[in-house]
C-alpha cells in the first residue's frame, strides 16, 4: 500500500523507448538523476578547485597577485561551491542512488519531486555564478555573507549585483535541499522493503537520515537570513541594521550559525555513513558496535543544534560556558565513532583497495580536523584564534580530508555498481597520495600561520609567512594534479568492457543484491532481510548449500562413487 | 530475536501516508523558518527604545476580521476532509470551493490592511519585520489555496488520493495557525 500511494507519481516501466537525451532529461529514476547530481556536483568541484588554485597562486606571494576585490571574490566563491554546489548536492546524489536499493525500495518517494529537486540545483548554481558577469563582480562577502559588510548600510560594501544573485542562487539551492531531504525521509520512513527494520538499515542510510532531519530543522533559518539579506539590499529593509531599531548586526550571526553548526554535520555525517559501510566490508568484518554508531549519530545531530554560538564568541554576546561545554560534548559522540572505526579493523585481514585507502585517509585527516575543532571550541584560545589560519586549517581538514576523503571512498566503492566497471586502482591509489600528501602540505602549515596571528580572508601578509604560504600552495597543486588523475581514470575505465559482477567486494548491504548496474525499480525480487548484512546471509547460504551438494556427491553411497 | 521482529509484508502501510508525512516534514521546516522571522521581530524590539516607533498607530480591526475568516476556513477544510471520508466528493468539493473563497477574500483583506499602513517596509526595523513577515504570511494562505486547488483539480479528473487531501488539510490549518499567531504578535502584544 505505502508504496501504491506513490504510484501515480511513477512513469509505468513499459512507457515506450525514448531518445536517451530525452530519456535523461525527463528522467524520474532515481539512479539516473543521482548520476546526474553527481556529474553536475562534480564540474562544480572542478570550478571550486580552480578557484581554490587561484587563492593559492594569489598567497605565493606576500603582497598578492591580483587586485584585492577579485581575490575577495575568489575565496568566496570557492566556499561557497564547495560547501553548497559540491558536497551538499554530491552527498545527496550518492544517498539519490544507493539509499532506496539499500533498503529495497523501486525507487524514491516521491520520483517527480525529486527530478524538480535536481533540476534547481544547476539552476541555483548557475544564478549564483552568474554573479562573475557583474560589472562589480562576483559576491565577496565570504561564504557567511556577514552584514553589515553584505549590505549596503557601509560606503563600498558588497556593491553590484553580485551578492544579490548569491543570495537568489542560495536560497534555489535550499529549496532544492529542503524537498531532497523530506523526500529522503519519507522514502527511509516509508519505502523500506519488508523484514527491513530501522535497526537494520545500513549505517549509511542511518547517517543520511539524520543529515535529512538536520536539512529539514536547520536550513530554513538560513533561507530566512537570504531573505532579510534581499530585503535589506534591495528594498530598504533594516533586518540587520546595527542602529537602534534595526535587528543589528549579531542577529544574522545567530540565524547563520544556528543553521550553519549543523550544516558542518549535514556536510560530514553522509561521509561519516560511507566509511562505516566501507571500512567493515575490506576489513571482512561487521562494523564493531552497529547500535552505538546509531546512538552516537542521533547524539552528534540533536547536540548540533546547541554549539552556533562557538562562532560567536568574540561578539561577547553569547553566553560562553554553555556553548564551550555543549561543544566539547560533541566529542564525546565523535569519539565513540573513531573507537567503532578503529575496533572494526583491529586484528582483521584488511583488503587495501583505493576505497579503502581513501576510507583510511578520511579517518587520519579528520581526526586532525577535529582535534582543531576542540581547541577553537575553548573561548580564551578562541579569542586568539578566531578568523586566522588555524580556523582556514580546521575547516579544510574536516571538509576536504573529512567529507571529500569520504565521498571519493564511495566514487572507488560503488563505482562498479553505478556504472558496471571497475575504477582503474593503481590510478586510484595514485589519486589517494597526491590527495593525502597534497592536504597536509598545503593545511598542515596554516596551523602555525594561525598561531602566528595570520588572518584569512585577507588576500596580503607579513613576508615572514612567505615560506609556509608557498608550501601550502606546493600542497594545493598536488591536490589539483590528484583530481586529475581522478578524471583520467573515469576517462580511461568508460571504454573498458562492464565486467563487474553482482558483488564484486563481498559486501553487505542489499544495493550488492542486484545487478551492477540495477535494471529499472531496482530488484527482480529483494531477497529475505533478517539481519544488517542481508547479503553477506546470502553468500553464506548459498556456500552452505553447495557445500551441501558437494558432501552428498563426496559420500561412499552417492551415485558419483560407482 | 530477530525473527521475531521480521515485519510482515504491508507493515509500513500503517501510519502516515508518504504524502502526509511530507507535508508534514514541509510544515516543521517553515515553523522553522517562520521563528527566525520571529526572533528577528522581538531582537529588533528588544534593541529599540520605543515600540512600535514613533508612536506608530496600528488599526487592528480588519485584522480581527481577516483572523475570523481564516479559522472558519480551517473548519470548513476540516469538513471537506470528513465529507471526502464519507465518500462524499460533491460535498468535499463545495466545501472546498468556499476554502477557497474565503481564503481569498482574506488575503484581500490583508492586502488592504498592508496598503493602509502609516509606514513601509523602509522606515524601520519596525515597518520592515512587520511587512516581510506579513507578505510571507500572505503568500503562504495562498499557497494553500493553491494546494486546495491542485486537490479539485484532481478530483475532478478522477484521480484524487484520499491522501493529498489529508496533506492539502494538514498544510491549510498550520498556515491559518501561523497567520493568527503573526497577527497576534504583530498587532496586538506590540
Ligand atoms: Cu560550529
Amino acid at each position: 500500500m505505502a508504496v501504491r500511494e506513490a504510484g501515480p507519481e511513477v512513469a509505468q516501466p513499459d512507457a515506450p523507448r525514448r531518445h536517451p537525451v530525452v530519456e535523461w532529461l525527463t528522467t524520474t529514476d532515481h539512479k539516473k538523476i543521482g548520476i546526474m547530481y553527481m556529474i553536475t556536483a562534480f564540474v562544480f568541484f572542478l570550478i571550486g578547485g580552480l578557484l581554490a588554485m587561484l587563492v593559492r597562486t594569489q598567497l605565493m606571494f606576500p603582497s598578492g597577485l591580483f587586485p584585492l576585490n577579485t581575490y575577495n571574490q575568489l575565496f568566496t566563491m570557492h566556499a561557497t561551491i564547495m560547501i553548497f554546489m559540491f558536497v551538499m548536492p554530491i552527498t545527496v546524489g550518492i544517498a539519490n542512488y544507493v539509499v532506496p536499493l539499500m533498503i529495497g525500495a523501486p525507487d524514491m518517494a516521491f520520483p517527480r519531486v525529486n527530478a524538480f529537486s535536481y533540476w534547481l540545483f544547476p539552476l541555483g548554481g548557475i544564478i549564483v555564478l552568474s554573479g562573475f558577469a557583474s560589472p562589480q563582480g562576483a559576491a565577496q562577502a565570504g561564504w557567511t555573507s556577514y552584514p553589515p559588510l553584505s549590505e549596503h548600510l557601509t560606503a563600498g560594501s558588497s556593491p553590484g549585483w553580485g551578492e544579490d544573485v548569491w543570495v537568489l542562487g542560495l536560497l534555489v539551492l535550499g529549496v532544492a535541499s529542503l524537498l531532497g531531504a523530506i523526500n529522503m525521509l519519507v522514502t527511509i520512513f516509508k519505502l523500506r522493503a519488508p523484514g527491513m527494520t530501522m535497526y537494520r538499515m545500513p549505517i549509511f542510510v542511518w547517517t543520511f537520515m539524520v543529515t535529512s532531519i538536520l536539512l529539514v530543522l536547520a536550513l530554513p533559518t538560513f533561507s530566512a537570513a537570504l531573505m532579510a539579506l534581499f530585503v535589506d539590499r534591495n528594498l530598504g529593509g533594516h533586518f540587520f541594521d546595527p542602529a537602534p531599531g534595526g535587528g543589528g548586526a549579531i542577529l544574522y550571526q545567530n540565524i547563520f550559525w544556528f543553521f550553519g553548526h549543523p550544516e558542518v554535520y549535514i556536510l560530514i555525517l553522509p561521509s561519516m555513513g560511507i566509511i562505516s559501510e566501507v571500512l567493515p566490508v575490506f576489513s571482512r568484518k561487521p562494523l564493531f558496535g552497529y547500535r552505538a554508531f546509531i546512538y552516537a549519530t542521533l547524539a552528534i545531530g540533536m547536540l548540533s543544534f546547541g554549539v552556533w554560538a562557538h562562532h560567536m564568541f568574540v561578539t561577547g554576546a553569547s553566553y560562553s560556558p554553555f556553548f564551550s561545554v555543549m561543544t566539547a560534548a560533541i566529542a564525546i559522540p565523535t569519539g565513540v565513532k573513531f573507537f567503532n572505526w578503529t575496533a572494526t579493523m583491529w586484528q582483521a585481514r584488511i583488503k587495501m583497495t583505493a576505497a579503502m585507502y581513501f576510507a583510511l585517509g578520511f579517518l587520519l585527516l579528520f581526526l586532525i580536523g577535529g582535534v582543531d575543532g576542540v581547541f577553537l571550541g575553548s573561548p580564551p584560545v578562541d579569542f586568539q584564534l578566531h578568523a586566522t589560519y588555524w580556523v582556514v586549517s580546521h575547516i579544510h581538514y574536516v571538509l576536504f580530508g573529512g567529507a571529500a576523503f569520504g565521498i571519493f571512498t564511495g566514487f572507488y566503492y560503488w563505482w562498479p555498481k553505478w556504472s558496471g566497471r571497475f575504477l582503474n586502482e593503481r590510478l586510484g591509489k595514485a589519486h589517494f597520495w597526491f590527495w593525502f600528501i597534497g592536504a597536509n602540505l598545503a593545511f598542515m602549515p596554516m596551523h602555525i600561520d594561525g598561531l602566528e596571528g595570520m588572518r584569512r580572508r585577507v588576500g596580503t601578509y607579513l613576508p615572514v609567512f612567505a615560506d609556509l604560504n608557498r608550501i601550502s600552495t606546493v600542497g594545493a597543486y598536488l591536490l589539483g594534479i590528484g583530481a586529475l588523475i581522478f578524471v583520467a581514470n573515469v576517462i580511461l575505465t568508460a571504454r573498458t568492457p562492464r565486467t563487474a559482477p553482482d558483488d564484486p567486494w563481498e559486501a553487505n548491504s542489499l544495493e550488492w543484491a542486484t545487478t551492477s548496474p540495477p535494471p529499472p525499480w531496482n530488484f527482480t525480487s529483494v531477497p529475505r532481510i533478517r539481519s544488517e548484512r542481508p547479503v553477506r546471509d546470502m553468500r553464506l547460504a548459498a556456500a552452505t548449500a553447495a557445500e551441501a551438494v558437494a558432501a552428498e556427491a563426496a559420500s561412499p553411497d552417492g551415485e558419483g562413487q560407482a | 530475536m530477530s525473527s521475531q521482529t521480521d515485519q510482515v509484508p504491508g507493515r509500513l502501510a500503517d501510519g502516515m501516508p508518504p504524502v502526509v508525512l511530507g507535508v508534514v516534514l514541509f510544515v516543521a521546516s517553515e515553523c522553522v523558518f517562520f521563528s527566525a522571522l520571529f526572533a528577528a521581530w522581538f531582537t529588533a524590539r528588544a534593541r529599540s527604545p520605543q515600540w512600535p516607533p514613533g508612536g506608530i498607530q496600528i488599526d487592528p480591526s480588519l485584522g480581527v476580521f481577516t483572523s475570523a475568516l481564516l479559522v472558519l476556513s480551517s473548519v470548513v477544510v476540516a469538513f471537506a476532509e470528513y465529507a471526502l471520508r464519507r465518500q462524499d466528493t460533491a460535498g468535499m468539493r463545495r466545501l472546498l470551493w468556499l476554502a477557497v473563497v474565503l481564503g481569498l477574500v482574506a488575503v484581500l483583506g490583508q492586502g488592504i490592511h498592508l496598503g493602509g499602513l502609516p509606514f513601509t517596509i523602509s522606515s524601520n526595523g519596525f515597518g520592515t519585520i512587520y511587512w516581510t513577515t506579513s507578505a510571507i504570511d500572505s503568500a503562504h494562505v495562498l499557497g494553500a489555496v493553491v494546494f486546495a486547488l491542485v486537490v479539485l483539480a484532481r478530483s475532478a479528473a478522477g484521480r484524487l488520493m484520499p491522501s493529498l487531501m489529508r496533506g492539502a488539510a494538514v498544510f491549510w490549518h498550520f498556515v491559518v495557525g501561523v497567520s493568527v499567531f503573526t497577527f497576534l504578535v504583530l498587532e496586538v502584544l506590540t
